[in-house]
């Protein structure tokens, strides 16, 4: 692997590939070494290695999306398509691939479903400037909710934001009991940006009491926000028949409240909004006390 | 939730012309795993594309947050924003979304969305209008 990154680029980078694969035929850079080939227009070559790379990892989305690359440039549109369209059964969010369809799209005249094809490209991968060009080339300026141009960094949603100022570490417990005692709220935690619990506990999931994949859905769906220009992510509710799991980002924290089977959302919210207003006014009051 | 569906017009424009009803929403939308919007009822210069996109990335989203903790398979996703709130629900077709206002309720949505997409997943393929102006 180190010989294939110490060389800049060019026919020896090609060579290097082949040598690795020739090393490790599992390995999974059997793609790159196909996507190399093809930009050579050793097109022959680059089919077989994808084909061999494919037989030893059929679900390997990325090696989908470069056969797909390749039989493009053989001419065969329809077995590209196909190829991309397994790569996002295998993986749904994998941005060349929503490209590559894009480009499918635009070659059959369906200009609407080739710029769906290219936002949902670049709200999986915001810094794609293919993507990017397309939608600019297709669309002009539109008012509201649409994909935006890229923020500075420190603007970017996945920076969490300020935990609030009177959520400090001795409040944690009081928050969480509060919520805990709502009607309907069946448990409640506190979780940092790992989605390890800091207080209260999570009903058990996957055999853990972590709020990992809430956190993670966080992240995303404020990121998703962003890019839309919905402004900021206030909560999200994520239901399933076993579970409605209320996430309430706070900063770097988040507040996780798993609610009481077919209770009413409006009421939940009310009762959990009213519980984290209670930790803003007390500071207040505190404030006043302490005057 | 009401139990009677609303829904009466054939065709995915039918079921969103349903949820428009509603007080506070502003735009519904059915759209592919992909992405692709099917059909669309906007209200205001909301974009029908980044819609139809944001829709399959919530869902896709929620059911791998679902998938991770093994706690079932997802019947929605409801984002609250400052500005817009967004709700998401799987159907036999991809996803069915709807736009609200912010503090828009969201019982009565979720209630009529439920049965949108019990409309669209009966219908199913018998649902004859691949896109909507």
């Amino acid at each position: 692997m180190q010989d294939v990154e110490a060389i800049a680029s060019g026919r020896e980078e090609v060579e290097a590939y082949r040598r690795l694969l020739a090393r490790d035929p599992n390995s999974l850079r059997f793609a790159e070494y196909a996507d190399r080939l093809r930009r050579f227009g050793q097109l022959e070559e680059a089919l077989a290695i994808c084909q061999r790379g494919l037989a030893r990892h059929p679900a390997y989305s990325t090696g989908r999306v470069v056969m797909g690359e390749i039989l493009i440039d053989s001419g065969k549109a329809q077995e590209a398509e196909a190829e991309w369209r397994r790569a996002l059964q295998l993986d749904p969010r994998h941005p060349r691939a929503h490209f590559r369809l894009g480009e499918i799209y635009l070659t059959r005249g369906e200009t609407d479903h080739a710029i769906a094809a290219f936002e949902t490209a670049l709200l999986h991968s915001p810094e794609f400037p293919e993507a990017r060009a397309k939608l600019a080339e297709l669309k002009g300026p539109s008012p509201t909710l649409r994909i935006g141009e890229p923020k500075p960094l420190e603007d970017r949603l996945r920076t969490p934001g300020e935990r609030p100022e009177w959520l400090t570490s001795d409040r944690f417990g009081d928050l969480v009991q509060r919520v805990s005692a709502c009607p309907s709220v069946e448990a409640a935690a506190l979780v940092d940006s790992s989605g390890s619990p800091v207080s209260g506990e999570l009903p058990e999931m996957a055999g853990a009491t972590t709020g990992e994949a809430p956190m993670s859905f966080l992240v995303e769906a404020r990121a998703l926000l962003s890019r839309l220009g919905a402004g900021r992510l206030r909560s999200a509710l994520i239901c399933s028949n076993t579970l409605s799991l209320r996430c309430v980002p706070l900063g770097d924290l988040a507040l996780l409240a798993a609610l009481r089977s077919r209770s009413p959302v409006g009421e939940a919210d009310e009762q959990i909004e009213e519980c984290i207003a209670g930790g803003e006014s007390s500071e207040g009051n505190e404030a006043e006390a302490d005057e | 939730m009401s139990s009677e569906p609303t829904t009466k017009k054939p065709g995915l424009g039918g079921a969103l012309d349903a949820l428009m009803g509603i007080p506070g929403v502003l735009a519904g939308m059915v759209a592919t795993d992909e992405g692709l919007p099917l059909a669309a009822r906007l209200r205001t210069e909301l974009d029908e594309e980044a819609l139809a996109a944001a829709a399959a990335v919530l869902g896709q989203l929620g059911t791998r947050a679902l998938k991770d903790t093994g706690r079932g398979d997802l019947e929605a996703v409801v984002l609250d924003a400052s500005k817009f709130r967004f709700v998401v629900q799987p159907v036999a077709l991809g996803y069915l979304m709807v736009v609200t206002e912010p503090l828009a309720e969201a019982d009565p949505v979720l209630g009529e969305m439920t049965n949108a997409a019990a409309y669209l997943d009966e219908a199913g393929s018998a649902l004859a209008e691949p896109r909507a102006a």
